[in-house]
């Protein structure tokens, strides 16, 4: 069971906001504010784990052993280079187009 | 007789006598959806020319005896797998218009066994959510119970399957996404091995646990489609280098399950949940022991853990899948940003559903300096001892039987207010998929106001031939014929 | 009694590799030798501009290159048969598609190891290389004031980062080592070496502390993009020089990324360097750990199919090369210097030798002519190793057959020059055109059709010339003696006694006893009195 913990990790206020710059998401105010609240719920129940006796448990990446020899392919052009462009919102000259500027 | 509600088997037996075309099937495939879809909202792109053309290709293919295992067989694909030239969006707006270069690897092979592709089924964006609410083309709707939800992620190929808008259609299980939604509309959806089914060209939501798997009306039409789907892949470095099995012999397998033990695990047994589905899922374990199976009670005793391990862990691979949603390669772009940092901020806030932000939100957070060791790699040894747990409990059974969900089919917006209850609604199927090992989900009953109820059949790494045996004995004894 | 305490410059590497594999890390694209002749994303797929659904395949010639460079760096084989893996470095920006880069972070190919070599004034040096690890190149633009326009044809080109240790204690012991790994990059064909294409960049960190103090510092300033060698003595001796003059006035200086600006002659902050808090890390769930075993690195090995830049430089020494010519014009060359390598190592006359080098840099110039021409696919469309392996296949017999006919005096050096001097006008003029050209002229296309013409011509003067003095069978009589030969020092080692019984003289027996086993291990056919003569002869040189 879910019991709440003194050593729970908080989030700072305006965590949600930080993060979300990293992860390249604008959020309204008041979407921010209901996210960071979403997010302290669940880390609050994820604290859970804290239960758990780890020591000396290997972190497991992969539920199935993957040791497969190297194979690759013969270099071969794919042949979807129209498609890819083709595929692009803003594209100019054979090459997708961005702003010049990262930040203001 | 009604062409639209027979099962996959049926229809290659009524393919091969001739007694009816593909052409034919197809049609009344496509008139259904035409018909239905509107109120079940279960496609997002409908393919009704391609289709014909392949059904034709099939009835020609039947008549010079080449016809392969699903041939002129009607199926649809979850919008997470990708079609050459047919838009893909995974149930995305970030996606939308979006037509990819290239098919998924499942929907080639599909294709070359002659299945008839009739379109792409709607779903929880990215395959985030438990219900198919999440979807940024609106949700999709329960076929028989008004108000309840499909289940989701993959509740648009179920809502399919069950209304007869297509015999047998593929979806993609990275939680439970293909076992609880075939769980709620009554139908078998298996979750195979990690590493069985290729990946390539599947849109990745969590990329060590997403696999592709059947749902259809039997255990041996899904052993069929998984027939035909599984086995090694170059493209995929993660998927398994073995043949698959004999699936569809398995389920008719005589012994059915005679001889097998079956481990009953006392966490999938919790408080809260729905009486009727432990008392649905306890009668068909007597009934399964009836038939010759052994019963022992077994202990999987990380099971409480298995949710929060699984947000923590499905989220940080999201977030780092869905990083390149960016409106630069593909998508629309949002808004006219000045800059590449609007330009990025937008595209991605326009273009995502609350849900998805969400969980990127989280995952960037676990992924992120000061609390990767604190939360995702917590969460990756926690997966560690869940998959012990499973190692241990085969030691002992053969196979392991639970229900597939708590509740049955819940009702729409029952959960969309609070992201959490949505998340402990997969409380019973996460746990095999952080294990990696085969599920399905069978039904075995209903609640009283006729709510299917799924049965969930666990089987060692790479045993699907196992799993299979032991779904159709189940059928068989559900179904009152010989065990 | 001066109380002047001194100050320490600490300096290290970190050095990004294009290795030339022919293709990309993770998908099938091929990649020519020279990437800045194709036009804009005309080698890329689905997999490198990052499209859903798509996952990275580890193609084991990017896997085989970094070895091959681990080992021509001197890392023990041993050390590299391990287990590395790949993760995912995140941060949005226009030059990655996913928007993280496949890199190796904690188990990278190559664990630490020394690099020694012999500095440029002849003084043996060493530093630590903390890791040699693969990644994936990022894309490239083009920009004006408006926009910038994304060209994905680099992306997932293979990478080779070297990183090494701040073992160095003056820029130019870090520019020598630059000097070095280039050298071995583009001596061994495993990537161009080139600074324009960016192929070979490098970003220097360095710091200063009190002469004697053991710690390092925490503070370290970056710069980019110093690959020029003049550049790197240049700017980072300023830096070094800023840097203690902060230390000696007292004040402390905070890490941070630098750039120089050329007018100011001195180094401005470009921005704080970024935590690594900004970036974020996840492993790479698509990608199984690579093992390297003994298939991997004898694959490595075959790559490395020639003595080190050094090795070769001192054979070439030996063959009467000064030692200014060796290094400016030779091994400046790989290409050039390979061939005149081989003509050297198989021996010959100096003037032989010396005949030839001016063909064999008309050689290394038709290459490069090959490369370019786009009627040639099978050159320009190449790798470097591979448009070369197929060049050399096509030059060498006729490189034996003039060397040949040189030493034994049947050409004369006067022929070889005049047929140098008629092909390097042809090139000349051909070279100015092509580089005067538009190339979105239709002229310049017919214009590098040209270059096939003339290289033929070149060759059918050298064939003309051969054929002038018949000149196939003195080949095979020399590859005869040659053959029989190898083999007689083989039967010799496998008999002494009777060896030195036959070269003893007195035993007549033992001439046919040696006569019957060389002819055994030579081809059917064989003309048995030939061989006779080689074995008298041999006897005869032999005898005590």
């Amino acid at each position: 069971m879910t019991r709440p913990r003194d050593d729970t990790p908080h989030l700072a206020p305006g965590q949600a906001e930080k993060i979300a710059r990293l992860a390249r998401l604008a959020l309204s105010e008041q979407e921010a504010a209901g996210l960071q609240a979403d997010l302290e719920r669940i880390l609050a129940h994820v604290a859970q784990l804290d239960e758990v006796d780890v020591a000396g448990v290997e972190p497991l990446a992969q539920p199935v052993p993957l040791d497969l020899p190297l194979r690759g392919d013969e270099p071969r052009p794919a042949g979807v280079r129209d498609e890819l462009l083709e595929a692009a919102p803003d594209r100019e000259r054979g090459h997708f187009r961005v702003p010049r500027v990262v930040d203001a | 007789m009604e062409l639209t509600s027979l099962d996959v088997r049926t229809i290659l037996g009524l393919l091969e006598s001739g007694e009816a075309s593909s052409v034919e099937l197809t049609r009344a495939y496509l008139a259904a959806i035409e018909r239905l879809d509107p109120r079940l909202n279960a496609f997002l792109a409908v393919t009704p020319e391609r289709a014909l053309e392949r059904a034709a290709a099939a009835d020609v293919a039947w008549r010079e005896g080449e016809a392969g295992p699903l041939c002129g067989v009607p199926v649809s694909l979850k919008d997470m797998l990708l079609t050459r030239g047919v838009p893909t969006t995974a149930g995305s707006r970030i996606l939308a218009g979006w037509a990819p270069p290239y098919d998924a690897t499942a929907v080639a092979r599909l294709e070359a066994a002659g299945a008839v592709v009739l379109g792409k089924t709607n779903q929880d964006e990215f395959g985030m959510g438990s219900s198919s609410e999440n979807s940024a083309y609106g949700p999709v709707r329960h076929p028989t119970l008004p108000g309840r939800v499909p289940g989701g992620s993959s509740g648009g190929a179920a809502a399919a399957v069950a209304a007869g808008l297509s015999a047998a259609a593929l979806g993609t299980d990275t939680g439970g996404s293909v076992r609880q939604p075939a769980a709620f509309t009554g139908l078998v959806g298996v979750k195979p091995t990690y590493g069985r089914v290729s990946r390539h060209g599947v849109v990745a939501y969590g990329s060590s646990l997403d696999q592709v798997g059947p749902i259809a009306r039997t255990a041996w039409d899904a052993a069929r489609l998984l027939e035909v789907i599984a086995g090694h892949d170059p493209a995929d470095s993660t998927c398994w280098p073995a043949p698959p099995g004999a699936y569809c012999a398995a389920v008719e397998a005589p012994e059915g399950a005679r001889g097998l033990t079956l481990g009953v695990p006392r966490e999938f047994f919790v408080a809260g949940m729905e009486p009727a589905v432990e008392e649905s899922v306890r009668a068909a374990v007597a009934r399964l022991e009836e038939a010759g199976a052994r019963v022992r009670p077994i202990r999987l005793p990380h099971t409480e853990y298995a949710v929060a391990a699984y947000y923590l862990i499905a989220t940080a691979e999201a977030s780092s899948n869905l990083a390149r949603y960016d409106g630069v390669r593909f998508g629309p772009r949002g808004g006219d940003g000045e800059t590449l940092l609007e330009l990025y901020q937008r595209s991605r806030a326009e273009g995502f559903g609350a849900e998805v932000k969400r969980r990127i939100l989280l995952g960037t957070f676990v992924l992120s300096a000061g609390y990767y060791e604190a939360y995702y790699l917590k969460a990756q040894k926690v997966r560690s001892l869940i998959r012990r747990d499973f190692e241990l409990a085969f030691e002992e059974v053969d196979a392991i039987l639970a229900p597939t969900a708590p509740t049955t089919a819940f009702r729409m917006g029952e959960k969309t207010g609070d992201p959490l209850t949505m998340y402990l609604a997969d409380i019973f199927t996460v746990s095999p998929s952080l294990a990696g090992v085969p599920a399905l989900s069978t039904p075995c009953g209903a609640d009283a106001e006729g709510a299917p109820v799924g049965l969930q059949m666990i089987a060692p790494w790479f045993e699907e031939e196992r799993l299979l045996r032991l779904a159709g004995a189940w059928e068989r004894v559900r179904d009152g014929g010989a065990p | 009694m001066s109380g002047e305490r001194r100050v320490e410059l600490l300096m290290g590497l970190e050095v990004h590799v294009r290795l030339d594999t022919g293709g990309k890390l993770f998908c099938a694209c091929p990649l020519p030798a020279d990437t800045t002749r194709l036009g804009p994303n005309q080698a890329i797929c689905d997999t490198c501009t990052g499209h859903p659904g798509t996952m990275p395949q580890i193609q084991p010639e990017g896997i085989h290159h970094g070895l091959a460079l681990a080992l021509a760096l001197g890392a023990e084989p041993e050390d590299l048969a391990r287990t590395s893996r790949f993760e995912r470095k995140h941060y949005f920006y226009w030059d990655l598609p996913k928007n993280y880069q496949v890199t190796q972070i904690d188990d990278p190919l190559c664990p630490p190891f020394a690099v020694r070599w012999t500095g440029d004034d002849g003084e043996s040096r060493e530093v630590a290389l903390s890791r040699i690890h693969l990644e994936e190149d990022a894309a490239r633009k083009q920009e004006d004031e408006r926009e910038l326009r994304v060209d994905f044809n680099r992306s997932g080109a293979v990478l080779a980062e070297i990183v090494t240790e701040p073992g160095f204690r003056s820029p130019e012991a870090a520019a020598d080592f630059l000097r070095h790994l280039r050298e071995v990059v583009r001596w061994h064909q495993l990537g161009s070496g080139q600074l324009e294409s960016g192929d070979f960049r490098c970003d220097v960190n360095l710091s200063v502390r009190w002469e004697g103090e053991r710690e390092l510092p925490k503070e370290k300033v970056e710069l980019k993009n110093l690959a020029r060698l003049d550049g790197l003595v240049r700017v980072a001796g300023s830096e070094r020089d800023r840097l203690a003059r902060i230390l000696r006035s007292g004040g402390a200086f905070v890490s941070e990324t630098r750039e120089w600006v050329e007018a100011e002659r001195a180094t401005r902050s470009l921005r704080q360097k970024e935590s690594a808090a900004d970036y974020w890390y996840y492993i790479e769930p698509d990608l199984p750990d690579v093992a390297v075993g003994e298939a991997e690195l004898a694959a490595a090995h075959r790559l490395l199919d020639r003595p080190s830049p050094a090795e070769a430089a001192a054979a070439l020494a030996v063959a009467g090369f000064a030692a200014e010519e060796v290094r400016d014009t030779l091994m400046a060359d790989p290409d050039l210097g390979f061939m005149a390598w081989h003509v050297a190592a198989a021996g010959g006359s100096r003037e032989s030798c010396r005949g030839l080098l001016k063909l064999l840099q008309l050689a290394a110039r038709e290459l490069d002519l090959k490369r370019r021409n786009p009627d040639e696919p099978a050159f320009s469309e190449a790798s470097g190793r591979a448009s070369f392996d197929r060049f050399w296949s096509l030059f060498r017999p006729n490189l034996e057959l003039l060397r040949t006919g040189l030493d034994a005096g049947e050409i004369t050096p006067q022929q070889i020059k005049e047929i140098a001097r008629q092909t390097e006008e042809r090139l000349d003029g051909l070279q100015r055109r092509l580089e005067a050209a538009d190339p979105d002229d239709p002229m310049a296309a017919a214009e590098e059709v040209e270059v096939a013409a003339l290289t033929r011509r070149l060759w059918s003067s050298v064939g003309e010339l051969l054929d002038l003095h018949d000149l196939a069978p003195a080949l095979e009589a020399g590859d005869l003696r040659r053959q029989a030969l190898d083999a007689l020092e083989e039967v010799l080692a496998e008999h002494p006694e009777q060896r030195d019984r036959w070269l003893a003289g007195g035993d007549p027996k033992m001439a046919g006893f040696f006569m019957g086993r060389l002819m055994g291990r030579l081809p059917k056919g064989t003309d048995g009195r030939a061989v006779r003569g080689i074995l008298d002869e041999y006897a005869d040189a032999h005898r005590p």
